[in-house]
């Protein structure tokens, strides 16, 4: 073992001892990033843009009502100033939209109910590996003595598997326990909506969307073919959603990369140009031209 | 425990660091497919039914587009439509809204429209247009109301039971079957 080799071992030694340390800080910054609030008191406008950020656009995909320019996330916008102007703090009006549009209008997971995993669980799988890495260190020789390299690769063979056991913790139970509760934390409905006395509802009382919705809905959700085998046999009859149907069937074709889209779009221009979708999908054929 | 990094230790820790990431990857692509799983699951059902559902009815007051003061209350089986005049289905629905409003009012029941980022001007044609002056429309200019009903889009209707608490919802067009079938239900 040369000069070099012995320096770039004790080197390593050395990083190998600071590791941990570096690790448990990084996972206490994020661990009080998570927990503690932001210093200042914001503005108005900045907690509306904060309870719309951590609030879904009903008809979006995977966009906050912060950031959607949809009428509805608008709308939202309107309420959520008005209700933080009137004095309700931030908690109270993400409870409000829940207890009119379910669990899901709310982006983040919440931190109370079975949410609150998702939030400790990342943290607490950190420390858990350093803490792991710690007890296998403590067991085995010190680096400089003999065997020190035979002890190491046993040492990251456990690593590997308390960190797969760590980060399989952190993001399949959460996932699973949240995914599986669904309402899990719908506790706190605001009083103004609290269930009354009488049953609960009954969910064969909830009719489902008519298939034009539905396709709609499959379309928006990145399944065309789905979509356009909801929307084919209404837009091949007239009706009253038909217009709905042969735009849903045309724009799912044209995601598909059908090129019977082109013509669907036009027979869709050509029975319905006053249509409010019209120009935009004048422009979209335009365009694909 | 002692040998070289070369000597017949490489093989179990190569061995167990492979099977260490081979785990996190299996883990991984679980969680994954426990994701997407969910995901579909959710999308499969279309809409979900209204959080509302068994809830009691929220507030529905405003001024209609006729300009008198108007507040919901409960005592009645109600109604509640919500629309706009540059909503296509709507166009076809309100007709149908309004036949039904005709046809049971005398038998207790009460229709009450939220008309829903509308022009006032153009929702009062549309109305005289179709025949439907008469439909009570709470106007809600910039969405608040129907927000404040855990509206998605135009149209949907509820149903409320006389004592308030909101007992169907349909996003889209209704039909008179439907209405018939959900306000005998609870008249």
């Amino acid at each position: 073992m040369g000069v070099t080799d012995l320096g770039r071992s004790r080197l390593g030694a050395r990083l190998r001892r600071l590791w941990p340390y570096a690790a448990g800080a990084v996972a206490l910054v994020v661990l009080l990033l998570v927990l503690l609030p932001g210093g200042g008191s914001p503005s108005l406008d900045e907690r509306a843009q904060d309870v719309a950020g951590r609030l879904r656009c009903p008809t979006c995909v995977a966009e906050s009502a912060a950031d959607s320019t949809s009428p509805m996330a608008e709308s939202m916008r309107v309420e959520i100033r008005r209700q933080l102007a009137a004095g309700r703090s931030e908690d109270r009006v993400i409870a409000w939209f829940r207890a009119r549009y379910g669990n899901d209008i709310v982006l983040d997971p919440q931190r109370q109910g079975v949410g609150w995993l998702l939030w400790v669980a990342p943290p607490a799988a950190g420390l858990a590996v350093v803490a792991g890495y710690l007890v296998v260190r403590r067991r085995r020789p010190p680096a400089d003595e003999p065997g020190a390299s035979a002890a190491s690769p046993l040492t990251a063979g456990r690593l590997a598997v308390a960190l797969t056991v760590a980060v399989g913790a952190a993001v399949v139970v959460p996932l699973l326990v949240v995914g599986g509760s669904g309402d899990g934390s719908s506790a706190s409905a605001p009083a103004e909506t609290a269930t009354p006395g009488t049953s609960s509802a009954d969910p064969s009382t909830a009719a489902s969307a008519d298939p034009v919705t539905r396709a709609f809905t499959l379309l928006r959700s990145g399944r065309p073919a789905a979509a356009e085998r909801l929307a084919r046999p209404v837009a091949d009859r007239t009706g009253a959603d038909r217009p709905l149907a042969l735009l849903v069937l045309g724009l799912a074709q044209r995601a598909e990369g059908e090129p019977a889209a082109r013509r669907t779009l036009q027979r869709f221009l050509h029975r319905y140009p006053h249509h409010p979708a019209a120009a935009d999908v004048r422009r979209l054929i335009g365009a694909a031209r | 425990m002692s040998g070289s990094p070369t000597g017949p230790l490489t093989r179990p820790r190569h061995l167990r660091v492979l099977l260490g990431v081979a785990a996190v990857v299996v883990l991984l692509v679980v969680a994954d497919l426990a994701g997407a799983f969910r995901g579909r699951a959710d999308q499969a059902d279309g809409d979900a039914p209204s959080a509302l559902l068994g809830e009691k009815a929220p507030t529905l007051a405003g001024t209609t587009i006729a300009g008198k003061r108007y507040r919901w209350r409960p005592g009645k089986v109600t109604v509640v439509n919500i629309w706009a005049s540059w909503c296509d289905p709507c166009r076809d629905e309100v007709p149908l809204i309004a036949r039904f409003q005709r046809a049971w009012s005398s038998r207790g029941v009460r229709v009450v429209t939220i008309d829903t980022r509308d022009g006032i001007d153009l929702a009062r044609e549309f109305l005289a247009k179709v025949g439907a002056r008469h439909l009570l429309a709470v106007h809600d200019p910039d969405g608040r109301l129907a927000v404040s009903w855990g509206v998605t889009g135009v149209p949907e209707t509820f149903v409320v039971d006389a004592h308030g608490v909101v007992r169907a919802h349909r996003i889209g067009e209704v039909d008179a079957s439907w209405l018939t079938d959900e306000v005998s239900r609870w008249a």
